[in-house]
């Protein structure tokens, strides 16, 4: 009987990341952490079991996007949170797992497999476009839960979670900014090669389409007429909806 | 007018009207008949493409106009904004923060302008489908394919797309083992030859010779392998990557520039800062 890798992956991960989130929203903050970090080295374990078997970087599919995205966003989460009291963070922390544990769910019924070799894999740009773009998936991930926190979980506390609550709304603001200017070098490399194999950088497609429509959103949210920024639900909901665009693209692909 | 056209209210209406019509683009390729007109998109220049789809149909020419004007309402929206406001800014108070806000807006000014202007300009034959021995005459230009090998095997390019491309594995089919040799004169003068590849097409200046993909022959090249060619010219292309490059890095350098908020006041909305 031979172990199937991807499979034991995926369910490692669903059971660390679903214990650590049952634990977080039972406050068993200590043993909810431990699991969560057991997840993020089942994750990177997968991540580097990809690169072995597979010998290239995780770039395309549902099971190596959720397993790379999950990996990059709770190391995002270990060590790019703000440093701010513990209740706050406990929120990003269920905020970061809630996300996960959504696109485990999604993947239930889909292919538990690693995507399918391509002869483009050896591309190095081809590399650059699809790494990059899961890569900025998990910033722009990191940054709606930082938004989604500033905005939604603090926006209505008291006036100590004032201090909070412009700290995360400022990280969102960073990391939605990284996350696009990832992007856009993976739109980069993506033009080049699209460049060298239709002989134009740009192709009418629904796959470049749903790529614009990425940059686009970041960019209305970075440019809110007052009336909507007034409100910092508002600015966190559409801060928040490149985060979820990119997410569904990666996975309904 | 000036005041309207450099309003952020304006910047986000647009930006809005254009994830709208990106997205009808997504739901116009779910229909097979759009579909196959948006590809026809590609293989022509864009205004080549525009006058003919008028004739068949209006609801993907109309789409198309509508992403044009709202396309350039936004690059005249941002021009606008960045020489009225943020220029007049970073002038009055010249700080790195205000600098590079207005160069990452100039550097994507330019882009719009290089993406738009390479839509329109230069030369774009696509799908020509060439055997070995042939020859392609676009304008003065007369393409000739002098040999094709196909070391690989070659029963994969007998069924669809799908199929194929599960088929074609690094194992199975080696990229620079599969190419075709071409030879392109203008009139009686060699312009260049060389061996063209997926991924590597022959250049001549500001033309390329792209192999998109090799064809398993029917009819009177029953059994031949042949070959599918794209042929473009275009004066902006390296002038596009390059300040698309220079664009990502200005943007890198303002995050990095305004990452803490101190120097900059709590809003990620930028262009109210600078008011």
């Amino acid at each position: 009987m031979t172990i199937d890798f991807p499979l034991c992956i995926y369910w490692g991960m669903a059971g660390c990341f679903s214990l650590s989130l049952i634990l977080g929203l039972f406050r068993q903050r200590g043993l909810g952490r431990a699991a969560g970090i057991a997840g993020t080295l089942v994750s990177g374990a997968g991540v580097v079991g990809l690169m072995v078997t597979e010998q290239r970087f995780p770039l395309y599919g549902s099971l190596e996007s959720i397993i790379y995205v999950s990996f990059l966003l709770t190391l995002l989460e270990l060590f790019a949170a703000p440093r701010i009291r513990a209740g706050v963070t406990d929120i990003l922390h269920l905020l970061t797992l809630g996300i996960i544990c959504i696109l485990l769910v999604l993947q239930v019924r889909r292919t538990m497999a690693f995507n399918p070799d391509f002869f483009m894999y050896e591309n190095l740009w081809v590399n650059i476009f699809f790494n990059l773009r899961l890569v900025a998936g998990a910033i722009l991930a990191w940054a709606a839960v930082l938004f989604l926190g500033g905005g939604w979980a603090l926006s209505k506390s008291k006036d100590r979670d004032r201090e909070a609550r412009d700290r995360l709304m400022a990280g969102g603001r960073n990391f939605l900014l990284t996350g696009i200017a990832v992007y856009l070098a993976s739109e980069w490399a993506g033009s080049l090669w699209c460049l060298n194999w239709m002989g134009d950088s740009w192709q009418w497609s629904r796959g470049f389409f749903k790529s614009g429509i990425i940059f686009l959103l970041v960019m209305a949210a970075s440019h809110l007429p007052r009336s909507l920024a007034a409100s910092d639900r508002v600015k966190a909901l559409l801060g928040a909806c490149p985060a979820v665009y990119i997410l569904w693209m990666l996975f309904q692909h | 007018m000036i005041r309207f056209f450099s309003s952020l209210r304006l910047t986000f209406v647009l930006l809005v009207m254009l994830v709208i019509l990106l997205w009808m683009g997504t739901v116009f390729s779910l229909f097979p008949d759009l579909k196959d007109g948006i590809e026809l998109m590609n293989d022509v220049l864009i205004y080549q493409w525009f006058f003919t789809a008028w004739q068949t149909g209006w609801i993907l020419p109309s789409w198309f106009l509508a992403i044009c004007i709202v396309a350039g309402l936004l690059f005249v929206n941002t021009l606008v904004c960045s020489v009225t406001k943020q220029l007049v800014t970073a002038l009055k108070v010249a700080t790195l923060r205000r600098w590079s806000f207005f160069m990452v807006h100039i550097f994507f000014l330019v882009v719009l302008f290089c993406h738009g202007i390479s839509l329109i300009t230069g030369h774009k034959t696509s799908n020509i489908e060439l055997f070995e021995g042939d020859t392609h005459q676009i304008g003065t230009l007369t393409v000739q394919v002098q040999g094709i090998t196909f070391s690989d095997d070659s029963e994969f390019l007998k069924l669809g797309p799908r199929k194929s491309r599960e088929l074609m594995t690094r194992d199975k089919f080696h990229r620079t083992a599969n190419f075709a040799e071409l030879r392109v004169t203008d009139g009686d003068t060699p312009l260049v030859s060389g061996r063209v590849m997926m991924l590597s097409p022959l250049k001549q200046g500001m033309s390329r010779f792209t192999l998109t993909k090799f064809i398993y022959g029917r009819g009177d090249h029953e059994g031949e392998i042949g070959i599918n060619l794209n042929v473009t010219q275009n004066a902006f292309t390296q002038l596009f990557f390059i300040i698309y490059a220079l664009m990502i890095f200005s943007l890198v350098c303002f995050i990095a520039i305004t990452w803490t908020p101190q120097g900059r006041k709590e809003r990620f909305h930028e262009p109210e800062t600078v008011d």
